[in-house]
């Protein structure tokens, strides 16, 4: 039989099979060129643990950066709303005083009414530290109000007292911390004019609700450009949650009252009587109640930008 | 029996019992073309060896549409070249006039010699000669392909294509009249 020599080899040998000797499998695992690829993916491996532990480590630093931030923001504003609200009350001290009493309890006033004279005055500031004691984060707030009045008590007119209290009863009966709160601002806003009003009403919600702002139901932006291209022209927080008694007031770093608004839908455009403000910071205070009727306050920075 | 993808897929994964599974299953494939190229049994293991490690770390270009066995067919006989040009620096085909005669390639053949033999016969054939027998024969490149390979042209390698086979049809011839 005739056959081409091509042919009797490719048949042969297409798929042509040798024995194996049985060490050759370790002879590989030995070989120095496999040991260097196993140390090289050993190496590649360590490298891809060690990148994803350090993107780990700096998200956790990032964040808890980010968290120490907000806690010093919420500080400084508390500081500044603190210097704001006392400012007034060195003025006319012993008004302040008479009110810081009168608003969280009815019946501490009272005791209050019959006489206001130096004694009172001297039983004062242990009813109020009693009556407020507990609730205070900020003793430091409390300390000038008491010591103050004592020295100048005597230049209070009754009337004046009785009228305060009328005022601030009126605030417990609507037992309305909103109204309080846009009242103190309002009479802050005043430049002080009639000064013993309302003033103790921002005292108490200021220190008694310091809230968590990492817990607010709002998403509040924190700048704006009111530049008028239609794009964050106007400062409002958005939620999506059920919200009541809607208050969003805006004071300028200075402390000065710019901007109030009850409702979700109003925000604002930054201008301050019919003038744009200038860019810059601000300080926003939103209160609410949510659905189950507990009392929020959200406070913060915003950027004005123009 | 596990399927040729499922190994791939292990070894693509650097999995250990993976790689032994492919071992097991193409040393003997992979012995027998270095076994072709390399007359030297001892060798002939090295070049084994070289031919995993190669399969083993470069896995992760094999793509789906080549079968395995003839990608470890083309590491393989890549492999083979590489170690011969490295041995023998450069590794030259000598260069061979066409014979101006090609003659009958056909032979008695009786489909009784076996491998061995017929090994034997290929590895006792002259360096350049086995090379681009093995090449454009048994591989099944084109001259062409192999002419890249070996950086020669294409000429060289139909004469000394030529060469090998009528050394194997006289070994052939011979080996029939033997027995």
């Amino acid at each position: 039989m005739k056959k081409h020599i091509d042919d009797i080899f490719k048949e042969q040998f297409e798929q042509f099979e040798a024995p194996v000797s049985d060490g050759l499998w370790d002879k590989i695992q030995q070989n120095p060129g496999w040991q260097q690829h196993l140390r090289r993916q050993k190496i590649r491996n360590l490298s891809i643990y060690a990148v994803l532990a350090v993107i780990v480590i700096s998200s956790c630093a990032v964040l808890l950066h980010q968290r120490n931030n907000i806690d010093n923001q919420d500080i400084e504003i508390s500081a500044i709303e603190e210097n704001f609200s006392e400012a007034p009350q060195s003025t006319t001290t012993a008004q302040s005083n008479d009110n810081n009493d009168s608003t969280p309890e009815v019946s501490a006033d009272e005791t209050s009414i019959p006489a206001d004279s130096a004694p009172e005055t001297a039983v004062d500031p242990t009813v109020q530290s009693s009556s407020n004691a507990p609730e205070t984060m900020t003793p430091a707030e409390d300390t000038p109000n008491i010591i103050i009045p004592a020295t100048t008590e005597h230049a209070v007119p009754q009337d004046n007292a009785v009228t305060n209290e009328k005022a601030s009863e009126k605030a417990a009966n609507n037992n309305n911390s909103n109204k309080n709160s846009t009242q103190a601002s309002e009479s802050n806003n005043k430049s002080n004019n009639t000064p013993g009003s309302n003033e103790s009403p921002t005292n108490t919600p200021n220190t008694n609700e310091n809230t968590n702002p990492n817990n607010s139901l709002f998403s509040i932006p924190n700048a704006f450009t009111p530049n008028g291209d239609g794009l964050n022209d106007v400062f409002k927080p958005v939620t999506s949650a059920d919200i009541y008694q809607y208050q969003l007031d805006i004071f300028a770093m200075s402390g000065q009252h710019i901007f109030t608004s009850r409702s979700l839908e109003y925000g604002w455009n930054g201008e301050f009587q019919g003038g744009a403000q200038n860019s810059g910071n601000y300080i926003y205070v939103i209160k609410y109640k949510d659905n189950s009727g507990r009392e929020h306050i959200d406070k913060g920075q915003l950027l004005l930008i123009r | 029996m596990i399927k040729d993808r499922d190994i791939v897929a292990g070894c693509k994964a650097d999995k250990p019992k993976s790689q032994r599974l492919l071992y097991d299953r193409y040393c003997r494939l992979v012995m027998g073309t270095a076994l072709r190229y390399c007359p030297n049994p001892e060798e002939a293991e090295d070049l084994a060896q070289e031919i995993f490690i190669k399969i083993f770390t470069k896995i992760h270009q094999l793509q789906e549409e080549i079968t395995l066995t003839s990608w470890i067919h083309k590491i393989a006989t890549h492999t083979c070249i590489d170690m011969l040009r490295a041995k023998k620096k450069p590794l030259t085909i000598p260069y061979e006039e066409m014979p101006n005669e090609i003659g009958d390639m056909n032979c008695n053949y009786y489909d009784d010699i076996p491998t061995e033999k017929l090994l034997a016969f290929i590895q006792d054939l002259p360096e350049g000669c086995r090379t681009v027998f093995n090449l454009c024969v048994i591989d099944g490149l084109s001259y062409e392909e192999a002419a890249a390979m070996l950086s020669c042209s294409e000429t060289t390698l139909r004469a000394q294509c030529c060469k090998a086979r009528k050394i194997l049809k006289k070994k052939i011839e011979n080996y029939e009249k033997t027995y």
